[in-house]
């Protein structure tokens, strides 16, 4: 195998390892950041309503 | 006589190529598809006159310094500023609250990304570089503005292939989508009833505008003029004293912008562009991107159900695909198909709009891994 197939072929492997890091972090990370986007938004909305709902009213289901 | 016979020289009739005439013939369809089946006319119209003027020879628009291409180059490829007006519109249109009264649709966004990357997978195996790659699966998230957004930053020469492939699948939602959800999903499933949704309060639907733009600009900052924009536009909505800021960024602006968008999308596709093999390829693997997002969103849906006391209906996940109101609207559809008296629009309609900001992240960490 000449040295110029022998390169290309390892910077085909070298594309490809990166792409399944990009796409494993890319993945994750879009999870990891709606499922933070869902937590946040769970405990501020449970402070708003606390918040809104005061001593007396009860909350609507 | 000469001057004559240059004069002929000199006009297009003396210079059009089978391309160019292949071009017209695209750029008719595509008109037709906008204005007798009604996909995308918003779009697709401007585009196909795009791809009409861009194709008439010795015209020039795209040659530097004239006319279409300082547009193209300076509000799309250099500066990126019509996507992100034209997100501020879509956030300026976009109601929240559904995501915000059940916060776990949010996660159905997520899984819908599944299919941008089966379809960067797929475009790195027809030889696609990484970052042609990253612009030809994010025709997966469904969004439009998203996949300029990130094509014109990673890989500009193939703007007008990835644009007209999410408009026209992103039209095609209501075919593509049921035989997929048939598939994968049982009639009881389908029937599954989900309970009505709290009222959502005004200064909620203020805070997710603001944590929204927070959590998803700090994680990835290469979103930010998109999501910032889109919440900013949702922020002249949700507020209420801004009405019209909101009237301005859901109409006049986000209308102008997309025309300039569109024709200038349009005219990147020359003959000697668009005709390649490669512009099938994309196409063949939107379709791939669109689909498994679809699948993506699906499964997870059903797997939230075995831990879940309220089950969720599974249609909803395949409105993750951020297609709005389009794939809410096709799981109404086959919801009320299997039972007549099951209203899952809003629900599906949190899961739509939370493929949006899951699409915008999705494009924000490609750009902060590839550029």
């Amino acid at each position: 195998m000449d040295k110029g197939t022998q390169s290309k072929e390892v910077s085909v492997l070298i594309e490809w390892e990166k792409g399944f890091q990009l796409a494993f972090v890319g993945l994750s990370g879009v999870f990891a950041g709606l499922i933070l986007l869902e937590i946040c938004i769970n405990l501020f909305s449970r402070l708003v309503r606390i918040i809104e709902r005061g001593p007396i009213s009860k909350e609507k289901p | 006589m000469d001057v004559l016979f240059e004069m002929i020289q000199k006009t297009g009739f003396m210079q059009i190529t089978w391309g160019n005439v292949l071009m017209w013939a695209v750029s008719m369809v595509f008109l037709f598809l906008a204005v007798q089946k009604d996909y995308e006319p918003l779009l697709l119209v401007p585009i196909s006159f795009g791809i009409l003027l861009a194709n008439i020879p010795l015209t020039e628009f795209m040659k530097e310094n004239n006319f279409l291409w300082v547009f193209y180059h300076f509000a799309i490829v250099k500066w990126d500023l019509l996507p992100p007006i034209i997100f501020m519109g879509v956030g300026a249109m976009t109601d929240f609250g559904p995501c915000v009264a059940n916060p776990k649709t949010i996660l159905l966004g997520a899984a819908a990304q599944f299919g941008v990357y089966v379809a960067f997978f797929g475009a790195l195996l027809f030889g696609f570089t990484l970052q042609e790659a990253a612009s030809i699966g994010i025709i997966g998230g469904a969004d439009g503005p998203t996949c300029i957004f990130l094509t014109s930053k990673l890989a500009p020469h193939l703007l007008g292939s990835n644009a007209v492939a999410a408009y026209s699948y992103m039209a095609m939602v209501p075919i593509i989508q049921p035989p997929i959800i048939r598939l994968l999903t049982s009639k009881e499933e389908r029937m599954i009833r989900m309970k009505q949704m709290r009222k959502v309060s005004k200064l909620e639907k203020i805070g997710f505008a603001v944590v929204a733009t927070l959590v998803v600009c700090m994680l990835a900052p290469g979103a930010a003029p998109l999501m910032g924009m889109f919440m900013l536009g949702n922020l002249f909505r949700e507020c209420g004293v801004a009405t019209r800021l909101s009237n301005t960024a859901q109409n006049e602006l986000i209308n102008i912008a997309t025309i300039f968008l569109a024709v200038c999308i349009g005219a990147t596709m020359s003959a000697e562009v668009f005709l390649k093999p490669q512009s099938l390829f994309i196409f063949v693997l939107g379709l791939v991107a669109f689909s498994f997002s679809t699948v993506g969103g699906l499964l997870l849906a059903k797997f939230m159900n075995l831990f879940l006391k309220d089950k969720i209906n599974p249609l909803i996940g395949s409105a993750g695909v951020s297609a709005v109101p389009m794939s809410a609207r096709v799981s109404q559809i086959i919801a009320r198909a299997d039972d007549k008296h099951n209203y899952i629009l809003m629900h599906a309609m949190g899961a739509n709009v939370a493929g949006v900001i899951g699409t915008a992240l999705s494009a924000g960490l490609f750009l902060n891994m590839l550029k």
